[in-house]
């Protein structure tokens, strides 16, 4: 049977986005998470940042308001079309984050464009995940493609989540949008 | 290379008050909320200056070992090329794995 034409029941379904209107230290959306959905993405579109260069995105699990902390494993994979540069790695720990890009995202009128897809489940009491796929720009000019899996292995059940830099404010442009997915 | 406090001191030179985005709408930060967030950047910052530094001059840090992985990449190739490498004069890809490895030392 074709589905060529047929309604996909809604999914999936733009919940809230946030064009990057001013510099700003971090975008947060709370309660946007629920037992609506059982999956979620959130994109981020031509995402820069404010410092020169050596920065990271971080992604911080949120519940009622306010931040989630612990321990955050990821592995990641980082490569270059256009250089030799990459690397694979696996568990490392932050504390109370957990990046979503490598150390070298900077500023430049040429470059620092972060495009990401993350898949988010579940918002249960177990562990939550981030699968995201990036292509981003460094301050070297180096091309990345990266696949960052990042883990919190915490009983709170989440219901939003904060994006912000290393270092330095995201820089005004790009925007943040959340869909839900119904299984 | 600049301190936390350098970067602390340049971090509120540059943004006099700091701005937050909470489901779309726009909050200045508070006293103390914009204190944590220019610690925590000046922190990170200081960290990134001091693996930068290591990353370009060589020496001793607790991420040693991610930091050999990139260097293997970028000044041998990746493990195709390392084989051939090998395959060809393992002698000389000893040395060159060696020096990656002296330069790039654990604390």
């Amino acid at each position: 049977m074709s589905y060529i034409g047929k309604s996909n029941a809604g999914n999936p379904i733009l919940l809230a986005k946030d064009p990057i209107g001013s510099a700003v230290s971090s975008i947060t959306f709370d309660e946007v998470f629920d037992d609506n959905y059982t999956e979620y993405l959130v994109t981020l579109f031509n995402m820069t940042v404010s410092s020169s260069s050596g920065v990271q995105i971080y992604w911080k699990w949120r519940n009622s308001g306010s931040d989630i902390t612990g321990t955050h494993y990821r592995a990641y994979m980082v490569l270059s079309p256009n250089s030799a540069n990459g690397q694979i790695v696996s568990n490392p720990t932050t504390s109370n984050y957990v990046p979503i890009t490598d150390y070298s995202m900077g500023t430049d009128s040429t470059r620092e464009a972060l495009n990401s897809l993350i898949t988010i489940y579940p918002r249960s009491t177990g562990p939550k995940f981030t699968v995201n796929d990036s292509m981003f720009v460094a301050d070297s000019s180096n091309v990345y493609s990266s696949e960052f899996i990042g883990m919190l292995d915490d009983a709170t059940q989440v219901d939003g989540f904060s994006i912000y830099a290393s270092s330095g404010n995201i820089a005004t442009g790009g925007e943040v949008c959340v869909y839900g997915i119904k299984k | 290379m600049a301190t936390k406090a350098e970067h602390v001191t340049a971090m509120k030179s540059a943004n006099a008050t700091l701005n937050k985005n909470v489901n779309g709408v726009q909050i200045q930060l508070t006293t103390d909320e914009y204190n944590a967030q220019i610690d925590e950047w000046a922190t990170n910052a200081e960290a990134q200056d001091v693996r930068d530094a290591i990353v370009s001059g060589g020496g001793s840090h607790a991420d040693y070992k991610n930091i050999r992985k990139e260097a293997y990449l970028k000044e041998l190739g990746d493990w195709g090329d390392q084989l051939d490498m090998i395959y060809a004069d393992i002698d000389a890809w000893k040395v060159k794995v060696k020096a990656i490895k002296d330069k790039y030392t654990k604390p």
